[in-house]
């Protein structure tokens, strides 16, 4: 393989045309799977008390049941929606099932007592929300939610087995040009291994900063 | 389309046939995937000069990348050029990818003992490498066997990647059915079942473990 055929597999195909299929991907199951998590995790630590057990069946389902069989589920019974769609629904179906969990944990592990005393110094909902509780749930959930967030955007690469054109899905095709499987699916690798890595990074990093700004700097 | 039971009576020894594939590869890998999980997780804990970062790059690199890229990698890629059935393929992949997390979970476990442990053992003459397979590893174990046995519910799901790879594992069985019959609502409902079964049987086990766990006295009960 010439330098050229390199340039052309990298940039223009993977990079020009496949990448911006699999951002897409990422942020639209993020966007679903955050909103699943964080709408119904609230709903969770309630405990209100049937609609809790369904979330918990949901919650065992997602966890049980590899992602691919929801994937291909999906793409056999929805006659409509482009693959896109398809796997966006199946992805963040299962992924938000895990942030549930997370941001469940989270609200049950801050203390009644900070409801409590928040109360009894009568400061308004709004706030009791916002200032006193939320911040500890993200302190709490940031490390777990991050590590999702990496699992969700390994767990993307199953869309391609249905015809998602993202970056896996662009580098089989080049296959029957290119006859060098190997160098091709290190390159996916690497690809992946950026975006995971700098995920990771940044979950380090937004943990520090978060500590920092709510429980001072001597934490650190 | 709804439920359809005679197709589940009709293609029974295919659910079964794919369950036993599953079962199989999953036996496989967990065990060869915890040894190895062990043995890296022990490596990337003591930091030798050599294998070190070696090993703290491949842990690194698996955790962080997709199986099925993984997957994809060995069998079309590497298979080129050592030629290897598709199935000791498989389990290759997975034991690198569930093994990557395993030697991390085995990490963590490590080093949450006490370093007086292992200086006592010094003090007693045993080398590092007994300490470690006496003393250190079998404390580490005991701590994150609940997270070891979770992994074994992961390797259940992680192998329906293997459909990729020609395996015909449970998945592969789920979507030829699919095929032939045109019923996705039984062909995926009655695999996601057995999936969820598996899952259950799974976590069972796992509680069977925490309460003859939590039965026993536990090694450092006193003060750190």
């Amino acid at each position: 393989m010439t330098m050229d055929d390199r340039y052309n597999i990298i940039v223009k195909t993977m990079l020009g045309q496949g990448m911006p299929m699999t951002l897409k991907l990422i942020f639209a199951c993020l966007f679903f799977a955050l909103l699943i998590g964080i709408v119904f995790g609230t709903i969770r630590s309630l405990k209100i008390p049937v609609v809790d057990q369904i979330l918990e069946f949901y919650a065992l389902v997602c966890r049980g049941i590899p992602t691919i069989i929801v994937l291909l589920f999906f793409y056999a019974l929805l006659t409509s929606g482009t693959q896109f769609w398809i796997s966006v629904l199946s992805i963040s179906l299962v992924e938000g099932a895990y942030m549930m969990e997370i941001v469940k944990g989270g609200f049950l592990s801050v203390d009644k007592g900070q409801w409590e005393a928040a109360k009894s110094l009568s400061l308004p909902m709004w706030h009791i929300i916002t200032r006193i509780v939320l911040p500890q749930v993200f302190l709490v959930t940031i490390p777990a939610l991050m590590g999702q967030i990496v699992m969700l955007v390994k767990g993307t690469s199953v869309a391609a087995t249905i015809g998602c054109m993202d970056v896996l899905r662009r580098a089989q095709l080049l296959l029957p040009k290119y006859s060098y499987p190997l160098e091709i699916y290190a390159y996916v690798l690497v690809i992946f291994f950026i975006m995971c890595h700098f995920l990771t990074w940044l979950g380090k990093k937004l943990e520090r900063t978060v500590v920092k700004r709510i429980m001072g700097d001597q934490n650190v | 389309m709804t439920f359809d039971w005679s197709i589940v009576s009709r293609y029974g020894s295919r659910f079964l046939s794919g369950t036993l594939t599953t079962l199989q590869y999953a036996a496989i890998a967990i065990v060869i995937a915890v040894i190895w999980g062990i043995v890296m997780g022990a490596i990337s804990f003591r930091k030798p000069k050599l294998f070190g970062p070696i090993v703290r790059a491949y842990i690194c690199f698996f955790r962080e990348t997709p199986l099925l890229v993984q997957l994809y990698f060995l069998f079309y890629g590497v298979s080129r050029f050592i030629h290897v059935p598709a199935g000791v393929m498989g389990v290759i992949g997975l034991v690198l990818n569930d093994g990557a997390f395993i030697a991390e979970i085995v990490r963590g476990g490590l080093q949450s003992i006490d370093v007086g442990q292992s200086e006592a053992a010094y003090v007693h003459g045993f080398n590092k490498f007994q300490t470690m397979i006496y003393f250190l590893i079998p404390q580490a174990l005991r701590k994150v066997l609940d997270s070891i046995i979770n992994m074994l519910s992961t390797i259940i799901k992680d192998t329906s990647m293997l459909m990729w790879i020609t395996i015909t594992e449970l998945t592969y069985q789920c979507n030829q059915i699919n095929i032939y019959t045109f019923n996705p609502i039984t062909s995926y409902l009655v695999g996601g079942v057995i999936y969820l079964a598996l899952f259950l049987i799974v976590q069972m086990i796992r509680k069977l473990f925490n309460r003859k766990r939590s039965g026993m006295q536990p090694i450092t009960t006193r003060g750190v």
